[in-house]
């Protein structure tokens, strides 16, 4: 089984098209590098947008992905320019190349689905909420592991440093290496991860701190215009999150103009909460959260809280 | 003083000679990338003591009156910084090499002011 999954991903950017050619379900890879999730026979209930957090890669959301699937959507995962291949790219990559690059793909694609969520992990979830933003037509978000503020417990105590190395040439060059717990609890799934990233196929073994750079530039933008967030959202966040603190997921749950917005917190989980020890908790959520929103397309809003309650 | 221009002269001489070296050998694809990280911090480190220090005889010639040596202190403090700011991957070596010559200059000027500290 190890081998099958390092075999899985060893092609790049996403081998999650194997994957998905063994289940005999269609996926295809365009020129855009994404990889779509769906049966062509079957009318889908929507589709779900998916971003990959900062330095991964798509196989992150590969279970998540399938799981969304089997719900009856179309998913998307893409994988982020500067991502999925050679790790000097990111150092070329500004966070206007991520948002210009997620506006363009969902403009795209819209129009295709009735209901369209989006959402994603970590980095993904900024995005995922910067586009919400600028677009007033997304279904539902999903944001897991927000990243707005880094302020995590394995975040080095050269911290204070960075700065320096922010606002310096040393942004090219400084780099923190990925270390233990790699953002999962979970020590069996910890050490299958830290096995594929010695080989780099799932994500870099180092932050570069120009992509950092960039990560908290398009946090300080989220930030900024939090307010015009008036999609439904989930958010969901664990409390021994690693990089990031519930900081982020309560500065969004409180800022956002949403009517409807959930929020969930994880006691057992680190930042990679869709591998942990919660993941089933994770999906569950999700599940509630989009049968809530899809169920009824034309459900009102009022219809929607009562529902909740 | 003395002693702190002294520092300040060991602090530029290691930066000049450590980002020439890390720029040639360490900062490499095929470098391990926990060594990349140290030595980065090591060049980060190097890069706070440096601008303290700029700062603090920038300051101390500033309250002795002497208006024509803080500016030049003040503009290698703030030349890090432009530098950064203007720096691209495309162009590192490029921008490295630039700094390693603001490096140089600074190092060259304080030189300067140590060996003319007795006429303050």
């Amino acid at each position: 089984m190890q081998e099958k999954e390092n075999k899985e991903i060893e092609a790049k950017p996403v081998k999650i098209t194997d994957f998905i050619k063994e289940s005999n379900l269609k996926a295809q890879k365009t020129d855009m590098d994404y990889i779509l999730i769906h049966r062509e026979t079957v009318q889908p209930n929507g589709a779900v947008m998916l971003f990959h957090g900062l330095t991964g890669s798509p196989y992150e959301l590969k279970k998540y992905a399938k799981f969304l699937y089997s719900i009856g959507f179309d998913v998307y995962c893409y994988c982020l320019p500067g991502h999925g291949s050679h790790n000097i790219d990111i150092y070329n990559v500004k966070e206007e190349d991520w948002r210009t690059f997620a506006e363009n793909t969902y403009r795209e694609i819209r129009p295709k689905y009735a209901d369209f969520f989006v959402g994603g992990l970590c980095l993904g979830a900024v995005l995922a909420l910067n586009l919400a933003e600028e677009n007033k037509d997304i279904t539902g978000l999903i944001c897991l592991s927000t990243t707005l503020f880094l302020d995590g417990w394995t975040i080095p105590r050269y911290k204070f440093l960075m700065p320096l190395g922010l606002h310096t040439i040393l942004k090219y060059y400084y780099t923190f290496p990925e270390r233990e717990p790699f953002g999962i609890k979970n020590e069996k799934v910890r050490n299958t991860i830290s096995k594929l990233m010695k080989k780099n196929t799932v994500a870099m073994d180092n932050y570069p701190l120009s992509s950092i750079y960039e990560l908290l530039a398009l946090s300080k933008r989220v930030r900024q215009n939090i307010k015009k967030v008036f999609a439904p959202i989930l958010i969901i966040h664990s409390l021994e999150d690693d990089l990031t603190s519930t900081k982020s997921a309560k500065f969004t749950y409180n800022n956002v103009s949403s009517f409807y917005k959930e929020y969930m917190e994880l006691k057992d989980s680190y930042h990679l909460i869709l591998y942990d020890n919660e993941k089933e908790k994770v999906y569950n959520k999700t599940t509630e959260f989009i049968n809530a929103l899809s169920y009824k397309r034309n459900i009102t809003l009022k219809e929607l809280q009562n529902k909740k309650k | 003083m003395e002693n702190l221009l002294i520092f300040l002269i060991i602090i530029n001489v290691l930066l000049i000679v450590s980002l020439f070296f890390g720029m040639q050998n360490i900062f490499k694809e095929e470098t391990n990338p926990k060594l990349r990280a140290y030595y980065s911090i090591y060049l980060s480190v190097l890069l706070f003591l440096y601008l303290a220090m700029i700062i603090v005889v920038a300051l101390h010639y500033f309250i002795l009156a002497h208006y024509g040596t803080s500016p030049f202190l003040f503009m290698f403090f703030i030349f890090p910084f432009a530098i950064g700011n203007f720096a691209s991957y495309k162009r590192l070596r490029f921008f490295t090499f630039l700094q390693i010559i603001v490096f140089i200059l600074s190092l060259i000027y304080i030189v300067y002011l140590y060996a003319n500290f007795k006429y303050i």
